[in-house]
C-alpha cells in the first residue's frame, strides 16, 4: 500500500465518525433500555445507575400496551409467509430457469416489475379486493387476518424471491437433471430431488433476507392489519411511541424498541455475510 | 408413429409441469400486484367517495385538481428536494466510506462488521429512534444540544420548520446510507485490481487515483445507487409519517404520506389518480437520475468527462 499518510489518517477519521453516528443512537436506545423514567428525564447521557429489567418486563407483558401479542402475530406472518413464499417462488423460478417457453421473458420482466414500485401507491384497491374476499362469514373478508396478510405478503415478496432463485437454478449444471431424467425421474420428482437441494444456499438467502424485510414491514400492515389486537410489532410499536406520549412510561417504550430490534440485529449478527450476499443480488440486477 | 406419440406425450407433460409449476405465484401475484396496480389508473378516473357504491366517471378531473392542489405541489416539492439533497448525500457519502473501508485496519474492520444495523433495524425503528433523539425532554439532540449552546428552538425541534426538516433528512440517510455504503464497497472490491495497483506504480496519490481511476470504474454501481436512491424517496412514508405527520403545517409532508392522509378523507377516485401519477413521476425520475450519472466512461474517451459526468 502506497497510500499517503494524510489520505488514511483521512480515511479513518471519516470511518470513526460513520461508526459512531451509526451506533451512538442504537447504543443510547439500549443503554436507556435499562435505565429508570426519571434517569431517561434527568440523565440522558448518563449509564444506568442500578440497571434494572423492570422496563423490558413492562414493555412485553403489560395489560396496557405490553406487546407480546403483537410479537407472536409477526412471527406467525413471517413463517406463514416464508411457508408459501419458499416453495412457490422456488417453483416459479425453476421454470424460468430451466424450461423456457414462448413469453417466458415478458413474464418473468412482469414479475421483476414488482421489485421497484413502491407498494403503497395501491393501497385502496388493494384494501377493496382484500375486503371483498369472503373469509369465515366476516364482514371485512379478508382485511384484519393473518391468512389476508400472509397472501399480500406473498405477493409483495416473490418478485425478489423469483429473481434471485432463478439466478441460483441458472447457475446449476443441466447434465444433472439431464441425467435424472434418463433414469426415469419424472419432471416433478427431477426437481424435488435433484435440483431443489442443489439450491438449498439460494433459499436459505433469500429465507433470511425476506425474514427480516417482512419483520420490519410496516406500510402494507397498516392499511390491512391495523384492528385493536390484529397487529403487527412495527405497528405496535409505533403506537405505543405515539400513545406514550401521554402516558410518559419512557422507560417502557426504551425496552420496547429493544425486544423489537434485537432479534434483527442478532439474525444480523449471525448472517452478515448472507444478507449482503442476498440485497447486492436484489440491487445489482443491470 | 409411435415415436410421434410418444414424443407429443412427452411434451404434454413438460407443457403441464411448466403450467404447474408457475400457476400458484401467476396467480396470487395477479391478483395481489397486478390487479391493483391496473385498478389505481382505472379508479383515478372515477369520482368515487367513502363506502357509496356508486363511482361516476369524471374522466380527467382528478388529474386537473391535483395539478392544482397546492399540499400536493409542496410534497412533490419536499420529495424532490430529498432526491437531489438526499441523493446527492448517499452517493458521495457511500463512495467515500466504502472508498475507506477498503482497508485493513482494526476501525474499518468493526466498521464492516456493524454498519448494515440502521438499515436492517427498518425506517420504523429508525423514525422512532430519531424522535427520541430530539425529543424536547429526553433527548440527545435537543437536551444535550442545548446544554452545549446549540439553538435549539423552545417549541421543539419537531414543531420548527427547518429543524423538523433536518430530522426528516437525518433519519433518511441515518435508515438508508448503509445500503449506498454496501453497495459501493461490492463495487471497489470487484475493481480491476491490475489497473489499481499499476496506478500505485505509477505513483499516483490516493485522492488522485480514486477520482481518475475508482470514481468513473463505479459507473455501474452508480447507476444502480441513482435508481435506488429515487425508490427510497419515492418511498419515503414511515419516516414522515412517525416523526411529523408532515408537519408542521405541511413542511415535511412527503408525497405517500399525503397520499395516506387523503385516504382517510375517503377520496378513493383522488387517492387513485395520486397513486398513478406519483408511480409516473417515479418512472420519470429515474429516467432522469440515470441522465444525470451519464454515459459510461469506459466507452468512448477515458476519464476526464465523467468527473463531473457523474454527479448523481
Amino acid at each position: 500500500m502506497r497510500r499517503t499518510q494524510a489520505s488514511v489518517i483521512f480515511g479513518r477519521v471519516t470511518l470513526l465518525l460513520f461508526l459512531a453516528t451509526v451506533l451512538v443512537p442504537l447504543l443510547w436506545v439500549y443503554i436507556s433500555g435499562f435505565k429508570s423514567g426519571d434517569e431517561i428525564l434527568g440523565d440522558p447521557w448518563g449509564l444506568p445507575k442500578s440497571p434494572s429489567l423492570r422496563n423490558f418486563e413492562v414493555a412485553w407483558g403489560s395489560k396496557q400496551y405490553g406487546i407480546a401479542p403483537y410479537f407472536v402475530n409477526t412471527i406467525i406472518a413471517c413463517v406463514g409467509t416464508l411457508l408459501i413464499l419458499l416453495p412457490v417462488g422456488a417453483m416459479a423460478a425453476y421454470v424460468f430457469a430451466k424450461y423456457p417457453f414462448k413469453g417466458s421473458k415478458l413474464l418473468f420482466t412482469t414479475f421483476l416489475g414488482g421489485m421497484m414500485f413502491p407498494n403503497f401507491l395501491v393501497i385502496v384497491p388493494l384494501y377493496l379486493l382484500l375486503k371483498s374476499i369472503p373469509f369465515m362469514d366476516q364482514p371485512q373478508g379478508l382485511t384484519g387476518t393473518l391468512p389476508g396478510l400472509i397472501l399480500v405478503y406473498v405477493a409483495y415478496s416473490l418478485s425478489f424471491t423469483i429473481f434471485v432463485l432463478t439466478g441460483f437454478f441458472q447457475s446449476t449444471p443441466n447434465e444433472l437433471a439431464e441425467a435424472a431424467m434418463l433414469d426415469g425421474c419424472g419432471h416433478l420428482a427431477t426437481f424435488g430431488k435433484v435440483m431443489l437441494p442443489l439450491v438449498k444456499p439460494g433459499i436459505v438467502v433469500v429465507g433470511i433476507f425476506n425474514a427480516i424485510g417482512l419483520w420490519n414491514e410496516f406500510s402494507l400492515a397498516l392499511v390491512l392489519f391495523n384492528q385493536g389486537e390484529k397487529r403487527t410489532l412495527a405497528l405496535a410499536i409505533q403506537d405505543m411511541a405515539t400513545a406514550q406520549q401521554y402516558q410518559s412510561d419512557w422507560g417502557a417504550l426504551f425496552g420496547g424498541l429493544v425486544i423489537v430490534t434485537l432479534p434483527i440485529m442478532l439474525v444480523y449478527l449471525m448472517f452478515k455475510d448472507r444478507i449482503q450476499e442476498a440485497m447486492l443480488a436484489g440491487a445489482i440486477k443491470g | 408413429m409411435a415415436t410421434g406419440a410418444v414424443e407429443k406425450k412427452a411434451r404434454l407433460k413438460r407443457s403441464a409441469f411448466v403450467v404447474g409449476f408457475l400457476a400458484p405465484a401467476t396467480l396470487v401475484y395477479s391478483l395481489f400486484v397486478l390487479w391493483p396496480l391496473l385498478q389505481t389508473f382505472q379508479l383515478g378516473f372515477y369520482r368515487w367517495k367513502g363506502l357509496s357504491k356508486k363511482r361516476t366517471y369524471i374522466g380527467l378531473e382528478n388529474f386537473q385538481s391535483l395539478a392544482s392542489d397546492e399540499n400536493y405541489r409542496g410534497a412533490l416539492t419536499n420529495n424532490l428536494a430529498l432526491l437531489v439533497f438526499g441523493g446527492l448525500t448517499l452517493v458521495f457519502l457511500g463512495v467515500g466510506i466504502a472508498h475507506a473501508l477498503a482497508d485493513k485496519s482494526r476501525i474499518a474492520k468493526v466498521t464492516r462488521a456493524l454498519y448494515l444495523f440502521p438499515h436492517v433495524a427498518s425506517a420504523v425503528v429508525a423514525a422512532i429512534i430519531w424522535s427520541f433523539l430530539v425529543n424536547p425532554s429526553f433527548g440527545l439532540i435537543a437536551k444535550g444540544g442545548k446544554s452545549m449552546g446549540l439553538p435549539i428552538p423552545v417549541d421543539g425541534i419537531l414543531a420548527t420548520a427547518p429543524w423538523a426538516k433536518a430530522t426528516v433528512f437525518a433519519a433518511f440517510v441515518w435508515h438508508a446510507l448503509g445500503f449506498f455504503v454496501m453497495l459501493f464497497s461490492a463495487g471497489i472490491e470487484s475493481l480491476d485490481r491490475e489497473i489499481i495497483e499499476a496506478s500505485e506504480l505509477d505513483g499516483s496519490s490516493g485522492m488522485n487515483r480514486f477520482w481518475n481511476i475508482t470514481w468513473p470504474m463505479l459507473w455501474p454501481l452508480k447507476r444502480v445507487a441513482a435508481v435506488y436512491a429515487v425508490s427510497n424517496v419515492m418511498n419515503l412514508f414511515v419516516i414522515v409519517f412517525v416523526l411529523t405527520q408532515g408537519g408542521p403545517d405541511g413542511a415535511t409532508e412527503s408525497l405517500l404520506r399525503y397520499l395516506w392522509q387523503k385516504n382517510y378523507d375517503g377520496v378513493f377516485g383522488y387517492v387513485a389518480a395520486m397513486g398513478a401519477v406519483n408511480l409516473v413521476i417515479a418512472l420519470l425520475l429515474a429516467g432522469v437520475a440515470l441522465l444525470a450519472v451519464g454515459p459510461n466512461p469506459e466507452r468512448g474517451r477515458k476519464t476526464g468527462s465523467a468527473l463531473t459526468g457523474g454527479a448523481a
